[in-house]
């Protein structure tokens, strides 16, 4: 009776280890794969931002730089793309103050009307439009 | 026009600017020493990289832990019945007592055993996980560092060379979106300094012709901000 009594709480055992490994395979397989997609997300979101404005930047679109949204990762990478989208954007500002400083130097001397200032405001043009 | 540099994208693994210039290319600055892929440097970006690293592995310490628990427990459990059987039935018979205490030695040297090889697994998953965890984010986290140095460069007027991804490394895609905005920009930037500088050269000759000194001051000042310019972008 004892005997029969210690095989059926070992067969108790076996079978509890069983469905404990087949749920705890299958709440990690759920559980790791939900937080993978998560985390993931956090990660590859400011990524995909950060291609959009690389985007703008080639086409010659400077225009501003939105925040991340709260939770997102990469918070110190993006703060770096951030400050070089800013100094791009300052680079512009300094040709356009360059730009404008020659224009109106050329017109007070009474050339303002040399083809090369015709070049130089198309080029003023552009570039404040970029910053726009 | 010859000196605006033209828009080269160096392809030899190495970082942007840490190529030595040659000689006689300008510059003459010391080259920076070439980036070395070191032990320490597995961990560039250590608050990313930690975060996936830990919860991982204490999510597979806890569960290998509790699973071989489970196993151990059960092993016990069958070690106690056969020593229990065994004493049921030897009752009473001395002479096999010797007998008994060498199988209940025999099952608890084999339990402890057990024991051993399951922390020795447990501990060497937890190792095994931790080290794959961390080359792997350091493939994630080594193409950002990159990147955020040359934004670091971009961020101080710097549009020199962009160098490529070490092989292997992820973010290869992004890397390359990166790598033809920068160069959109700095060929936009040189094609800028080419127009301004033919401007500035055809004003200049009509502005001494004609003796109009505030536009050559105005000139003056535009040819130091292109003198700059090109720096940047070499």
């Amino acid at each position: 009776m004892r005997q029969a009594g210690s095989i059926s709480a070992l067969a108790e055992g076996r079978k509890r280890i069983f469905w404990v490994l087949l749920g705890t395979g299958l709440m990690l397989m759920l559980g790791l794969g939900l937080y993978g997609i998560k985390m993931t997300h956090k990660v590859a979101g400011p990524l995909f931002k950060v291609s959009l404005y690389f985007a703008k930047m080639r086409d010659g679109r400077l225009d501003k730089v939105y925040s991340l949204r709260k939770g997102d990762q990469l918070v110190d990478f993006y703060e770096h793309f951030k400050h070089a989208h800013r100094g791009i954007v300052q680079m512009e500002k300094d040709d356009i103050e360059r730009i404008k400083a020659t224009i109106a130097a050329a017109e007070a001397a009474g050339v303002g009307d040399h083809a090369s200032i015709g070049e130089l405001r198309t080029l003023l043009q552009r570039k404040e439009k970029s910053l726009e | 026009m010859s000196d605006v540099p033209s828009a080269t994208v160096v392809q030899d693994g190495k970082l942007g600017g840490d190529v030595p210039k040659r000689d006689g290319a300008g510059g003459g600055g010391k080259p920076r020493q070439p980036y070395k892929r070191k032990l320490s440097n597995y961990l560039l970006d250590k608050r990313l990289q930690l975060r996936y690293i830990l919860l991982v592995t204490v999510l597979s310490g806890v569960i290998s832990g509790s699973l071989g628990y489970l196993i151990y427990q059960q092993r016990h459990a069958a070690s106690e019945s056969i020593e229990r059987d065994l004493a049921a039935l030897t009752q009473g018979d001395k002479s096999l007592k010797g007998f008994q205490e060498q199988v209940a030695a025999s099952m608890a040297a084999e339990d402890r055993a057990l024991v051993y090889k399951m922390v020795g697994v447990g501990i060497g998953l937890v190792v095994i996980l931790s080290l794959y965890l961390v080359i792997m984010t350091h493939k994630v986290a080594g193409p950002l560092y990159k990147i955020s140095m040359y934004f670091d460069r971009m961020a101080d007027g710097r549009l020199g060379n962009v160098t490529a991804l070490r092989r292997g490394d992820m973010l290869q895609d992004f890397f390359g979106n990166f790598r033809e905005m920068h160069e959109a920009v700095r060929t936009r930037m040189q094609s800028d300094v080419i127009t301004m500088e033919s401007a500035a050269v055809a004003l200049r000759a009509k502005a001494t012709a004609e003796g109009k000194p505030e536009l050559v001051d105005a000139l003056d000042t535009l040819d130091k901000h292109l003198t700059q310019r090109k720096k940047q972008l070499l």
